[in-house]
């Protein structure tokens, strides 16, 4: 399967953790996965977000988020990306960022 | 993954304002994640009405963890007997029974020929012994609880946002240390509403996440009328309520209500031996005690010459209803076993002429039974 990486943040901020929330997205299955990337290998998978609104699931998009975890790495200090923040921010876990609504950070 | 051709082109991630004072959801989730994790959060006070756990039913959570809690939240005066007290437990397992036979009948599975053992007596006492403790295991009841209250919580209403999604977001947690009941899963509309999700939608969610044996995502459709009542035609009610147990939650309303079903339509045609020695004997007796209608069962005890548990059923029963008549009179008369099932086929059956009728002719050809032999 290709992997069509959307990573957005990549970069390497000087002096603070290198720790960031990434989103990693498969062609021919519109799947991502928010993962916290260390610079280059992007090793640690920890949620599951879906983006196929799939007819079964009554018109849903599903995204799951461990919690526990996204706490743990932002208290590390690792940043996030757009699309995550945004997704954070509808979730209600982060507060909504009012330059990110409206651009939808996925078309 | 080659990170290295992206790192050129994309820009630097703009930090997300950590400095959540009263994040929802670090305030809602309590102790468990709180304890790892210190945020500098300041708690707005409107957030107060939010901080609630989920909203659960009167009866919810596991039965084994409301074994006493259950007794002290009844009324100061009389204490109502509930399905998980000692007693009635006690009074519900002597009435199911213990057929070995039909507890372990052959189940579909993998075809392979039969295994024969050569025992001793002592061999063949050890294996039945441990054939009744693995049968009580399966003979425990599942449990019967109150229909939950449908959840309404609406978390926020961000007009913003309204118009920019065309589908629902439904967002579920899935850390390990969090018990389902307490999973936050929220949904974010199209108009912009956040709000908690449905215990439908919670428990479609959880099933998507955490799988449990013998559950569908979706229902099946062998609980369609239709369907369920092919399968009453069929003397199935057994496996009905297997597959109701394993599919949905005991207080859901789906469960409540064919459960409900399967025992009207047993009292309608008096199959009570159907679901004798299963498991799913103690709910239906409970459920026939609460709604006043033992007759059938009653009848069916006594036909079958047992009339032990015939009186427990009244016993029971004048636990149940103090205030009845036959309770009452039962207590005035001390009466017990035989003479306890003819006080209430007098005071409060509905068909306590037929009652007594059967309880004639057992009698009879008790009488006649010792005389012959």
């Amino acid at each position: 399967m290709v992997q069509l990486t959307t990573v957005l943040c990549k970069a390497y901020h000087g002096g603070h953790s290198p720790f960031c929330l990434a989103l990693c997205g498969y062609t021919n299955q519109l799947f991502y996965y928010i993962v916290a990337v260390r610079n280059r290998d992007g090793c640690f998978v920890e949620q599951l977000d879906s983006y196929c609104p799939l007819p079964k699931s009554h018109g849903e998009r599903v995204i799951a988020l461990n919690l526990d975890w996204i706490q743990h790495w932002t208290v590390c200090g690792a940043h996030l990306c757009k699309p995550v923040e945004w997704l954070l921010g509808l979730s209600g876990f982060f507060p909504l960022k009012e330059s990110i609504v409206g651009r939808h950070p996925y078309r | 993954m080659a990170h290295s051709r992206f790192r050129r082109r994309w820009p630097r991630i703009v930090m997300a304002t950590l400095r959540v004072s009263g994040s929802l959801w670090s305030l809602l989730t309590g102790s468990p994640s709180t304890k790892r994790v210190c945020f500098c959060a300041r708690a707005r006070p409107q957030l107060g009405t939010l901080l609630q756990p989920l909203p659960g039913p009167s009866g919810a959570g596991l039965p084994c963890r409301r074994l006493g809690s259950e007794a002290e939240s009844g009324s100061s005066e009389i204490k109502k007997p509930t399905f998980m007290d000692e007693e009635v437990q006690n009074i519900l397992t002597k009435m199911t029974g213990l057929n070995l036979q039909k507890v372990f009948k052959p189940a579909v599975q993998e075809l392979k020929p039969p295994t024969y053992k050569l025992m001793t007596q002592a061999q063949l006492e050890e294996a039945t012994r441990k054939a009744i403790e693995a049968a009580k295991e399966r003979l425990k009841m599942p449990p019967v609880l109150e229909e939950r209250t449908p959840i309404n919580d609406v978390l926020a209403e961000d007009k913003i946002l309204e118009g920019t999604e065309t589908a629902k977001y439904v967002f579920t947690d899935i850390s390990y240390s969090i018990p389902h009941r307490e999973r936050f899963i929220v949904v974010r509309e199209p108009s912009g509403t956040l709000r908690k999700a449905s215990w439908e939608e919670r428990d479609r969610m959880i099933q998507v996440y955490f799988p449990k044996e013998g559950r569908r995502v979706l229902t099946p459709i062998i609980f369609k009328e239709e369907n369920l009542k092919t399968m009453y035609s069929q003397d199935r009610h057994a496996d009905v309520l297997n597959l109701c147990v394993a599919q949905f939650e005991p207080d859901s309303a789906e469960y409540i209500k064919i459960h409900h079903q399967t025992y009207e339509d047993i009292d309608k045609h008096g199959k009570y031996d159907l679901l004798r020695s299963t498991r799913h004997f103690g709910g239906m007796t409970w459920y026939f005690i609460n709604k006043k209608k033992i007759d059938g069962l009653l009848i069916d005890q006594i036909q079958r010459d047992l009339l032990d548990d015939a009186a427990s059923l009244v016993q029971l029963y004048h636990m149940l209803h103090p205030d009845g008549p036959s309770a009452q009179e039962a207590k005035v008369q001390a009466a017990e076993g035989v003479h306890l099932i003819k006080v209430f086929a007098k005071t409060e059956a509905q068909r306590g002429a037929y009652i007594e009728l059967t309880l004639q002719a057992y009698q009879e050809a008790f009488v006649s039974h010792s005389a012959a032999s």
